[in-house]
């Protein structure tokens, strides 16, 4: 009230012995310049502080010229956690992608003296081996209350001799398996954890990518086609989407593989098979709240088709909702894929999901606790990674954070 | 009055004009009703107009009175619960609501095209401002993509934005409302189209960019030779801008007339109270600002009364039995109202303030 007031009093009295402040003066006279600049022809003496003044604002605009995309990684950057998730992600792509030039052991390569090997940093495979079957015939022998006898001796010593002396051909390269290091272990074959959990990675990642990928394409195009059309079309496609979501998920994908066979691309097909329900339902209801959108009837009225509407107009409308959804929709896959391998229905060996490592490890839970935990943890960390990347995506196409920042 | 001497008055008010300019546009009595659960929505009844090479046409009315379902049919982007049910749309020759939809397609946006309110609403948030202005460019005049760019920098200098070759790069967002209402224009205009319909295309705009932004229109329109269908609430706007002027209500078109003589001799009793709702700015003496009492009816199941005689000043006993015949008061003013029926009852009580009767060299101004 009392600013007002003495605002008035500004106004009304401007040959005042108090001239008004510079910054009051100033702001007016910018203003009124902008709008002169609108004007066609404006003999106004201040055009050229005008144009000046609008130039540097255009200056301004044309430098921060970014996409709504743009806007929401640069948010997505600000985000501590889903910046250490992406990074986290990148890893975990470029080391299962590298997977087959990396300088590790054979993933399927079996060395049956080297079952249940525990991770070592220094020790090699030989050492380990020899440690362990001497550890056991002494502790045997203990229990009976005698020294070893000559022909466990004998035995050991074979062993020390094997350890010199054995050579087999790997890829066409004879090499002492005993020198091996197993950094992570190895498993109930002898095969080395680490290599198989990289190779177990890359088919889950796989998995995960290309089932949610699909699961999204179809998705939208379902979804679309259902919101856009609406009337009988969107009935029929929601009542079989209802149908497909009263059956049990998992019921309908453990038939699927039995019928189709177990292998990764009938595993696969069968996940996606189910999954894209959600995703219709989500892009129906984005393209239905976007159908009566004014850009979408002004798109009409320039003469553009139902085809260049939907995919031209809507589609990238709806795609921040979509980025998120597979992004968040990714560790599903993922985490079915390992339930079924778990079950013993996924990838069929030699080849190895992180699902499938961690169900082969189970039996030997207490002796070999490694081969559970190497592929679990790693998993673990993926998922973790891909949910706080979605959430932070999430909050990245919202615009409502822009608030919060 | 029977409905076929309806017809032969609506004839005759048309008829002078078009020995004038070429006719772009002849509709006839349209019809759009919504077939909502709650019963039949008459938001177009039986609407007949024509609009002429070159002209500004007015569409004024309250909100919800059927402006935007008029225009909206003339190019059949009627949403599914409406439907058009009768009339023409003979736009060179062709009836447009007898064409399929490929045909239509071709003609929006490259013959007849359209401005929205909004601008903050009618542009794709995610397409920059180019692409936005390039497509009808490449829909009607199959341009390349280099050639639509250049074409689409043309077109938004001419629009009036200073900048274009950068702007042009910008997306909507980053465009103020009255430049975003600008790059509308430009993309409405990129085909030289015949017929522009701009619905309400400043309401949304604060008043000093209302100015800029009609003025853009007029220009533009008359630079190209476009025609223009103007809607609007403001009659402010009506009277700067449009050459003739239809007056809606309740989706029927109860006057129409050339501005100057609308203004100065408004026969419907709704037209009056429309002049006499706007503020006078220099108005010293302190009455309240009259209104209209009461609201448009809901168009749901309407009798065959006049419909405005809820709220009509002079509404009488006939108005409520039966519905008004269009008189035409001199060739060009058409109104739909009792008060000027020839063969008028001498029942009414009050007195109404019919307007003078009209004299050639008005017509003149």
């Amino acid at each position: 009230m009392n600013k007002q007031s003495t605002k008035d009093d500004h106004i009304r009295t401007p040959s005042s012995t108090n001239p008004p402040p510079h910054a009051h003066s100033r702001s007016r006279f910018s203003g009124d310049s902008f709008g002169h600049s609108f004007g066609r022809d404006n003999p106004s003496p201040d055009k050229k502080f005008a144009t000046k003044n609008l130039l540097s604002l255009q200056d301004f605009a044309s430098e921060k010229s970014i996409s709504l995309t743009k806007d929401a990684i640069r948010r997505l950057l600000k985000n501590k956690m889903a910046v250490l998730a992406l990074v986290t992600i990148i890893f975990y792509f470029t080391i299962t992608l590298l997977g087959p030039v990396l300088p590790i052991y054979s993933y399927r390569f079996q060395v049956l003296e080297h079952r249940n090997l525990p991770p070592t940093w220094n020790k090699t495979a030989g050492q380990l081996w020899y440690e362990r079957e001497k550890n056991l015939t002494e502790a045997y022998a203990q229990r009976q209350n005698r020294e070893l006898s000559p022909q466990e001796h004998a035995e050991l010593k074979e062993i020390l001799y094997r350890i010199e002396h054995d050579r087999i051909s790997i890829e066409d390269e004879t090499v002492n398996p005993h020198t091996r290091h197993y950094l992570l272990g190895t498993d109930q074959l002898g095969r080395d954890i680490l290599a198989r959990t990289i190779f177990g990675g890359r088919i889950s990642i796989a998995i995960g990518l290309i089932g949610a990928l699909t699961a999204v394409i179809i998705g939208i195009l379902v979804g679309s086609i259902a919101g856009f059309y609406g009337g009988k079309i969107d009935y029929i496609l929601m009542r079989f989407v209802d149908i497909m979501y009263g059956l049990p998920y998992m019921l309908l994908v453990i038939i699927l593989m039995t019928l189709l066979g177990r292998n990764v691309i009938n595993l696969y097909f069968a996940l996606a098979f189910i999954s894209w329900l959600t995703v219709s339902r989500v892009v129906r209801g984005q393209i239905i709240s976007l159908k009566n959108a004014e850009f979408v009837e002004a798109a009409r009225t320039m003469g553009a088709n139902t085809v260049r509407i939907i995919a031209i107009h809507m589609i990238p409308n709806t795609l921040g909702v979509i980025i998120v959804f597979t992004t968040l929709r990714i560790p599903v896959f993922i985490i079915t894929e390992a339930f079924l391998s778990f079950l013993g229905l996924g990838v069929s060996a030699p080849l190895a999901s992180w699902g499938s490592l961690i169900g082969e490890s189970v039996p030997l839970l207490e002796t070999a606790p490694w081969q559970l935990f190497v592929p679990s943890i790693a998993m673990t960390f993926f998922l973790f990674a891909m949910n706080f990347l979605g959430d932070g995506l999430r909050d990245a196409f919202d615009p409502k954070t822009k608030v919060r920042r | 009055m029977n409905k076929d001497k309806d017809k032969k008055v609506m004839n005759e008010v048309h008829a002078p004009h078009t020995q004038g300019k070429e006719l772009l546009l002849d509709v006839k009595n349209l019809s759009t009703h919504f077939f909502t659960p709650d019963g039949i929505v008459k938001a177009v009844d039986d609407i007949s107009f024509v609009l002429r090479k070159g002209e500004v046409l007015g569409l004024v009315g309250e909100s919800g009175c059927g402006k935007s379902v008029t225009v909206m049919s003339l190019l059949k982007l009627i949403p599914k619960p409406g439907q058009i049910v009768s009339g023409s749309v003979n736009y060179k020759g062709v009836d447009l609501i007898k064409c399929n939809t490929r045909t239509l397609q071709k003609i929006r946006g490259n013959n007849i095209s359209m401005i929205f309110q909004d601008p903050m609403t009618s542009l794709n948030p995610f397409m920059r401002i180019s692409s936005q202005i390039m497509e009808p460019l490449m829909i009607h005049r199959g341009m390349k993509k280099k050639q639509a760019f250049e074409k689409a920098i043309d077109i938004l200098k001419m629009v009036g934005i200073s900048d274009a070759e950068q702007r042009i790069r910008n997306y909507p967002h980053e465009f103020s409302g009255g430049m975003r209402q600008r790059a509308m224009i430009a993309m409405a205009l990129a085909c030289e189209p015949d017929i522009l319909i701009a619905d309400e295309p400043t309401t949304a705009l604060d008043v000093s960019v209302q100015i800029q932004i009609l003025e853009t229109i007029k220009e533009l329109a008359t630079m190209l030779g476009t025609a223009v269908i103007f809607i609007t609430h403001d009659l402010g706007v009506v009277a700067n801008m449009c050459d003739r002027v239809h007056v809606m209500y309740a989706g029927r078109i109860v006057e129409e007339a050339p501005v100057t003589r609308l203004f100065k001799h408004p026969a419907h009793p709704y037209t009056q109270g429309l002049i006499d709702s706007v503020q006078q700015l220099f108005d010293d003496t302190q009455e309240p600002l009259r209104v209209i009492e009461g609201h448009p009816p809901t168009l749901v199941n309407m009798p065959d009364a006049c419909l405005f005689y809820p709220r009509c000043p002079h509404a009488h006993e006939l108005c409520t039995k039966k519905r008004p015949p269009r008189v035409h008061l001199h060739s060009t003013h058409m109104a739909e109202c009792w008060l000027h029926a020839t063969h008028q009852p001498d029942t009414f009580n009050t007195s109404p303030p019919l307007p003078q009767q009209a004299s050639d060299h008005e017509q003149k101004e």
